[in-house]
């Protein structure tokens, strides 16, 4: 027994959703190959195997007609795929080119012809074998050959392909021409037909080329921020090495302007790190000695010397890279039954013209097999398996990679589908709607010889080196007040109590009634406050001077500066926020009225958090949690989805289906937003393709569409859905940041 | 000179003290640092690093500061 593992495979070939089923299959035909999936938008195929080697499943794609190679782990594909793109760009550029210039000539001669027919027929025959020999120029050339050679090749597997129905479509129609030009029988003539179809099959692949490019341009724009080279200090000098080569530990210099190459820890130097690539934070943050930088930022000015903690794969941008991919390598329910149809739908419609053409023939006797012909031509260039094999994966493509590039991650397509059809969001209060950082609420002195910026002095000098959330919130609150912060000549901090600290020689304790009571400071004077000393060294900091009592202060979870803003957003997309926390009632509630947020569960462990998620799912929502991942994994993985704040390096919380690597709680209604979009838009497009067959076919089976026109509103169709899922690209994201709310989030990484 | 006493936690083992001890030698103006599991007392030039430069190198060294206390500094004990 071997470890499963996986291998990511280029591979080259690939038309349409009868492709994809077609290279799956001869995948999964390999022994051993646990799971396969292939991808039609980047080209590509993830085997799971147990032993096989790559060489194996290459022979079997091979064998099923089509190309491959391996894809190496380490380099992200798309990064390479880029000039890949550009070369099926001109060559499918310069087949539109030659084609027109061919089939215009051609339907011109038609015009020519008909007016001769009247009065000269040898001449006609002349003009008319002209057509046939431009024709067959088309046919060979590359905006023929390439859709004939691959119908051959797919009738010959007896395989479902696009090219199969182009193919019989021209074939048909040439045969039949090549048979009224030598019989005189200008009404089987269908030169400018063939030609048409031809020229405009050739458009359309061009359009399509150019518009799948654009499905994974955010993905490439993302590769396009990890640098390829670093400048790595070895010894005593500095050395450019290939950002491939880099290793935990190295220490790398940035200049200005210059994208981090590995994530890090920042050593010397300060600078302006912009990172909105990686978080769609849009303000850059200042990041200096001691900071947590990641790979794919942007330094703008100043040069920072950072450590290295993850290179190549495993650094985030990395590992965004890999999460896009896998998204888009993967598929939802409903994109593998369009799948199949499309891949069972070319034979069908290979025995549809073939009864079209017999009916006719047996409605109109032989006298109708110029019209038969017709019909079946315009059947089988009319159908559009295409448009069905593409609906979903074009939407999830776009819709990834415009994730993506606001620091919305998705697990995979059904994490996104999930998404969409959530009504409940149930956010886990800490680290999620707040930061976990607290704010100084309110100060009162309880003597009158104090001032309050007099008390927040005393406090914060006695706080000054405390790493506790109240300590700093204190110390922060002084400071912003102006107040002379001294250096305690001692301090103590005791966990979970407080600070006793020695200030100009007088003793400061700043913390809970426990740790007041412990030094015999009297704290029952009066000026109580019920409510919040409920919470007693959570939400109140009492402050004693050398064992008196002699001030208050009020802290209260500081929200992160979108908090407010995602709620009312999801409100009115019609989806209920609740909050739930391990807090007390009383503070939890008032968080949740300062947000707008009316249901509320408090004082819940992570065992009741789980319970609580499923209770809701009991009663029919559709839920999705929302966490930071750390202790409320088990509640992630209970909801219908679960959404990780991806914090620190860390970009993909497994039990989470979707990761946001901003941390801001706006980019819960931003992923929403998208994912009924994205939703919205795979349905118009499944939708649209199985309607547009619907019509067309019988309308092309009746004679009613000519050829040509069958051939136009085919590659119409395939556009329709490209284009449509590209929309997803301009959905109205918030991308500006109230400034208060980006200047907190500044402070707090200071 | 002036000598301070740090209280330290997050410390378990030899490999923590002469993390710290390194961290804490780095600092410009330190003129000793004597490491425990827990503690470190630590003499330095006043004139040319004070007691913020000393608690950043103990949190960068991955530790945090449970409390201090000057030790030569005048500073009467008050009770």
């Amino acid at each position: 027994m071997s470890v499963p593992r996986t291998i990511d495979l280029h591979i080259h070939g690939m038309t349409c959703g009868a492709c994809v089923s077609r290279v799956e299959r001869a995948l999964r035909s390999v022994p051993d190959v646990r799971d396969a999936s292939v991808n039609l938008l980047s080209e590509s195929a993830r085997a799971v195997v147990g032993e096989s080697s790559p060489a194996a499943l290459i022979d079997a794609i091979r064998a099923a007609g089509y190309d491959a190679e391996i894809v190496s782990a380490a380099a992200p594909r798309d990064a390479a795929a880029d000039p890949r793109r550009r070369e099926l760009l001109r060559r499918s550029r310069q087949a539109v080119i030659i084609a027109a210039g061919l089939a215009l000539p051609i339907v011109a001669l038609d015009h020519v012809g008909h007016g001769l027919q009247a009065t000269h027929a040898a001449g006609e025959f002349g003009w008319r074998l002209l057509q046939g020999c431009l024709m067959v120029l088309l046919l060979a050339g590359p905006a023929g050959a390439p859709v004939l050679v691959g119908g051959l090749r797919a009738i010959a597997r007896r395989s479902g392909h696009m090219d199969v129905l182009i193919s019989l479509g021209v074939g048909v129609a040439f045969v039949s021409s090549v048979y009224g030009t030598f019989a005189l029988r200008p009404e089987f003539i269908h030169f400018h037909a063939a030609a048409v179809i031809l020229l405009l099959v050739a458009v359309g692949r061009w359009l399509e080329a150019g518009a799948r490019g654009q499905t994974s341009e955010a993905v490439a724009a993302l590769a396009r921020r990890a640098p390829r080279e670093a400048l790595v200090r070895r010894g005593s000098e500095l050395a450019t090495v290939p950002a491939g080569e880099l290793r935990a530990g190295d220490e790398i210099t940035v200049p200005p302007h210059h994208a981090i190459p590995a994530d890090g820890v920042v050593l010397e130097g300060t600078a302006e790190v912009d990172e909105s690539l990686l978080t769609g934070e849009p303000l850059p943050a200042r990041r200096g000695p001691g900071d947590a930088v990641r790979g794919g930022a942007l330094v703008q000015d100043g040069t920072l010397v950072l450590r290295a903690t993850r290179t190549g794969a495993s650094a985030t941008i990395g590992r965004i890279l890999r999460l896009v991919d896998e998204v888009q390598a993967g598929r939802t329910e409903l994109q593998r039954l369009a799948d199949r149809v499309a891949g069972v739908m070319t034979p069908i419609i290979v025995l549809v013209a073939a009864g079209v053409f017999a009916s006719w023939l047996m409605i109109g006797g032989r006298g109708a097999l110029a019209g038969a012909t017709r019909a079946a031509v315009a059947t089988l260039v009319v159908a559009c398996p295409c448009a069905m094999g593409l609906a979903t994966p074009t939407a999830i493509a776009v819709a990834a990679g415009a994730a993506a590039l606001r620091g919305i991650l998705a697990r995979d397509a059904a994490a996104l589908e999930a998404l969409g059809r959530v009504d409940t969001v149930v956010w886990d209060k800490t680290g999620t709607l707040t930061a976990g950082r607290m704010s100084v609420a309110e100060v009162e002195s309880l003597d009158a010889a104090f001032s309050t910026t007099e008390l927040v002095s005393l406090a914060g000098s006695a706080e000054l080196f405390s790493s506790h959330p109240i300590g700093r919130a204190i110390v922060e609150a002084a400071r912003r007040g102006g107040a002379t912060l001294r250096e305690p000549d001692r301090f103590e901090s005791l966990p979970g109590a407080g600070v006793v600290a020695e200030v100009d020689g007088r003793r400061v304790i700043v913390g809970g009634r426990r740790l007041m009571e412990l030094h015999g400071v009297e704290v029952n004077t009066g000026a109580r406050r019920p409510g919040e000393q409920s919470v007693a060294g959570q939400s109140v900091a009492l402050v004693a001077l050398d064992g008196r009592l002699v001030g208050l202060v009020m802290l209260r979870d500081e929200l992160r500066p979108s908090a407010a803003e995602a709620v009312r957003r999801l409100a009115e997309q019609g989806i209920r926020s609740v909050l739930l926390t391990g807090d007390a009632r009383a503070p939890a509630e008032a968080t949740a009225a300062r947000l707008g947020i009316s249901e509320v569960r408090a004082e819940a462990s992570p065992f009741d958090k789980v319970e609580f998620v499923r209770s809701l799912r009991a009663q029919g929502r559709r839920v999705a949690m929302v966490g930071d991942g750390i202790n409320d994994a088990a509640a992630l993985a209970a909801a219908d989805v679960g959404v990780a704040f991806a914090t620190g390096a860390d970009v993909a919380v497994e039990a989470a289906g979707l990761n946001l690597v901003g941390s801001t709680p706006h980019l819960v209604a931003d992923a929403v937003a998208l994912a009924r979009a994205t939703t919205r838009v795979i349905r118009q497009n499944l939708a649209w393709a199985f309607g547009y067959n619907a019509v067309m076919v019988p309308l092309a089976a009746t004679g009613t569409l000519p050829p040509a026109l069958a051939a136009g509103a085919m590659m119409a169709s395939s556009l329709t859905v490209v284009l449509n899922a590209l929309r997803l690209r301009r959905i109205g994201l918030r991308q500006a940041r109230r400034a208060a709310g980006a200047a907190v989030t500044m402070g707090g990484g200071a | 000179m002036s000598r301070v006493r740090l209280s330290i936690s997050g410390m378990s083992c030899e490999a923590c003290v002469r993390a710290l001890e390194t961290a804490l030698r780095a600092v410009a103006g330190v003129q000793s640092a004597h490491v425990e599991v827990g503690r470190a007392e630590v003499a330095t030039d006043p004139s040319l690093v004070g007691l913020p430069e000393l608690v950043r190198a103990v949190h960068s060294a991955g530790y945090e500061l449970s409390g201090y206390e000057k030790l030569s500094a005048a500073s009467p004990e008050t009770a």
